[in-house]
């Protein structure tokens, strides 16, 4: 598996070049414009647009390459290549999942750490060491909430990709249902979120230094419950891992049973 | 040694008469080897189990022998050896009387052509 | 003798067509068998489905007993009729990829086989001519010591000056106790390397006999053979 991932990350060099030029010409901006904010509120509001925009940047170019390089691997024609392997699919995919989560982790690392240099050179660093620390369980819960969403988007394309591939091997109509069947597992899960949460409304309040229980009826249902940040509906949270890990095998499943080349 | 082979006809069988005519014009003589099988398939372009059965029925007719991790050898048999070329000679005149006979010749007047043929080629 | 490959009764239908309809073949150990068929008649899916990429409809494959799975993975050897390959690939990266995945890749056979085919390392896969291609991807699949090679139409789209070198190599790498499949429309010059020949119509199986025996019955090549069974068809 760790081979496999080895040539995975090969093929994708090119596609690492990009991003690491979109986030330095990004930062490269920041940079220039900066010493000319003197607001701190400014600033943090700076910080935090970018930070939602880069992730949500990310997760879309990420959701994308990943589809188009699976997109090449079930109806292109390197599935002879992986597929005729003596691996199981859990493995062929478990590769490439893993690989996808290292690679949003290291970007948001990247970005991070480009942040802090940022500020270190412009002296403004001392300014947020005390909001960073109150947040400290809230960040860390949004970080941790932001890569089991990108795993969920990684997942649910993936196993789109390949019940397509199972029932539409036509490349044509392939494709269609893809995006299709993305659409409808996305929209699907969505409202289970929202059933769920309901159903059980038990939350984790994560703004406080420490996590605390809470019961709360009321909630607008219209929030997107999984980016509802300063409360955590457990069950929500347990069914979207459940999610995930059922889609893993399910897809695996399909690919060592089901799917036809 | 490169046949052209006749592919309407069995491959093991023209295998086997390019080795006996190999013999018969002395270019392979008794106690020389053979290529081994793998060898013979490369340089024929045929199919191992091709080359495998011609030696085979080589073998069986005595023509060849083999020896255990060694190879496949031709007969030092002298008597075996000469028997094979009176026998390919009889094969080639059997045919040619045949085609002969077909275009209406007598014995006799057979016996005359070749006769007529011999000296003109003596000369 | 025994057997590698026994395929019963199968079907594989796409839709609403039926792309194989009951097939029963065998193929015993140490054998070459020549599938030959034209294009659309079954020999591509035959040979997907025993490499295992492909679900048979009903009836059964078997390899060493086995169905087509992980193990039968191990040992067969498919060349498919398109380029597996990466783009991003070079000539060594495809060998060391071979050589990762598959215990039985014999590293000096591929040295020899790619130098035989005049290929060099350094080489990027997607520069190559389909000539050269065809010859790589040949060089690759043959230098696995496998039990079982399906070489999906290895003289498709190379032209004729070609096909000897290919042919060369597929000899060259025959090994003793490994049995090949070949898929094939073009018969003239490959037609010396089978041992047996499975003619497929339609998804059909509509003679198998061995090679030499058909000859020697019908006085013919095995080229004339299969020109005559499919201008009945």
């Amino acid at each position: 598996m760790f081979k496999l991932m080895q040539y995975e990350l090969k093929g994708r060099y090119k596609y690492y070049i990009g991003v690491l030029i979109g986030i330095l010409s990004l930062f490269l901006y920041i940079n220039l414009r900066l010493p000319s904010i003197t607001n701190e509120g400014i600033i943090l509001f700076t910080i935090v647009t970018t930070y939602i925009l880069f992730i949500a940047i990310a997760m879309t170019s990420n959701v994308i390459f990943y589809s188009t390089d699976l997109f090449g691997n079930v109806f292109g024609n390197t599935g002879y290549l992986l597929f005729t392997l003596p691996l199981k699919g859990k493995k062929i995919l478990g590769s490439k999942i893993i690989l996808s989560i290292l690679e949003f982790i290291l970007f948001l690392i990247s970005f991070t750490f480009l942040w802090y240099l940022t500020l270190l050179t412009h002296n403004s660093l001392q300014l947020f060491m005390p909001v960073i620390s109150t947040h400290k369980t809230l960040l860390m819960t949004v970080t941790m909430l932001v890569i089991v969403y990108y795993s969920f988007l990684i997942i649910t394309a993936y196993f789109s990709m390949v019940l397509a591939k199972t029932i539409f091997y036509v490349k044509k109509y392939g494709i269609l249902f893809f995006v299709f069947l993305f659409g409808v597992s996305y929209f699907i899960t969505n409202k289970l979120y929202i059933f769920l949460s309901k159903l059980f409304p038990y939350y984790i309040d994560i703004t406080g230094t420490s996590l605390t229980f809470t019961k709360i009826v009321e909630i607008n249902p219209t929030t997107s419950i999984s980016f509802n940040i300063t409360n955590l509906n457990i069950a929500v949270i347990i069914f979207q891992i459940l999610i995930i890990v059922t889609l893993f095998f399910t897809t695996s499943y399909l690919i060592d049973n089901k799917m036809n080349l | 040694m490169k046949i052209e082979f006749d592919e309407k006809r069995p491959i093991y069988l023209q295998i086997m008469k390019a080795i006996k005519q190999e013999i018969a014009t002395a270019n392979l003589k008794g106690g020389d080897k053979l290529p081994s099988v793998r060898e013979m398939a490369e340089i024929l372009k045929v199919n191992p189990n091709t080359v495998q059965r011609a030696y085979q029925e080589l073998e069986r007719e005595q023509i060849t022998y083999t020896q255990r991790g060694m190879g496949t050898f031709i007969t030092n048999d002298v008597q075996k050896l000469k028997s094979l070329k009176k026998e390919m000679a009889t094969e080639l005149v059997t045919s040619f009387v045949n085609e002969i006979k077909n275009l209406g010749f007598s014995s006799d007047e057979i016996i005359e052509i070749v006769k007529e043929s011999l000296e003109r080629e003596v000369k | 003798m025994d057997t590698i490959l026994k395929i019963s009764n199968l079907t594989k239908n796409y839709y609403n067509t039926q792309a194989l309809k009951g097939i029963d073949l065998e193929v015993e150990r140490g054998k070459i068998l020549g599938l030959l068929g034209p294009n659309g008649s079954g020999k591509t899916t035959l040979m997907k489905i025993i490499a295992g990429i492909l679900k048979p409809t009903s009836g059964e494959v078997l390899i060493e007993d086995k169905k087509p799975g992980i193990y039968t993975k191990q040992i067969v050897s498919y060349l498919p009729d398109v380029n597996p390959l990466y783009k991003w690939m070079r000539v060594k990266d495809a060998v060391n990829f071979f050589k990762d995945f598959y215990n039985d890749f014999d590293e000096e056979k591929a040295k020899s086989n790619l130098d035989f085919m005049e290929l060099k390392e350094n080489q990027k896969v997607s520069s190559l001519s389909k000539g050269m291609l065809e010859r790589l991807l040949l060089a690759l699949f043959l230098s696995r010591n496998a039990k079982l090679y399906v070489l999906d139409e290895p003289l498709g789209g190379v032209d004729p000056s070609a096909r000897d070198k290919i042919i060369d190599t597929i000899i060259k790498n025959i090994n003793e106790g490994s049995s090949m499949i070949i898929s094939t429309h073009i018969i003239s010059d490959i037609e010396k390397v089978f041992d047996e020949v499975a003619f497929i119509s339609e998804g059909k199986i509509i003679l198998k006999e061995n090679a030499e025996e058909l000859r020697a019955k019908k006085g013919k090549s095995i080229d004339e053979i299969f020109r005559e069974v499919y201008a009945n068809v």
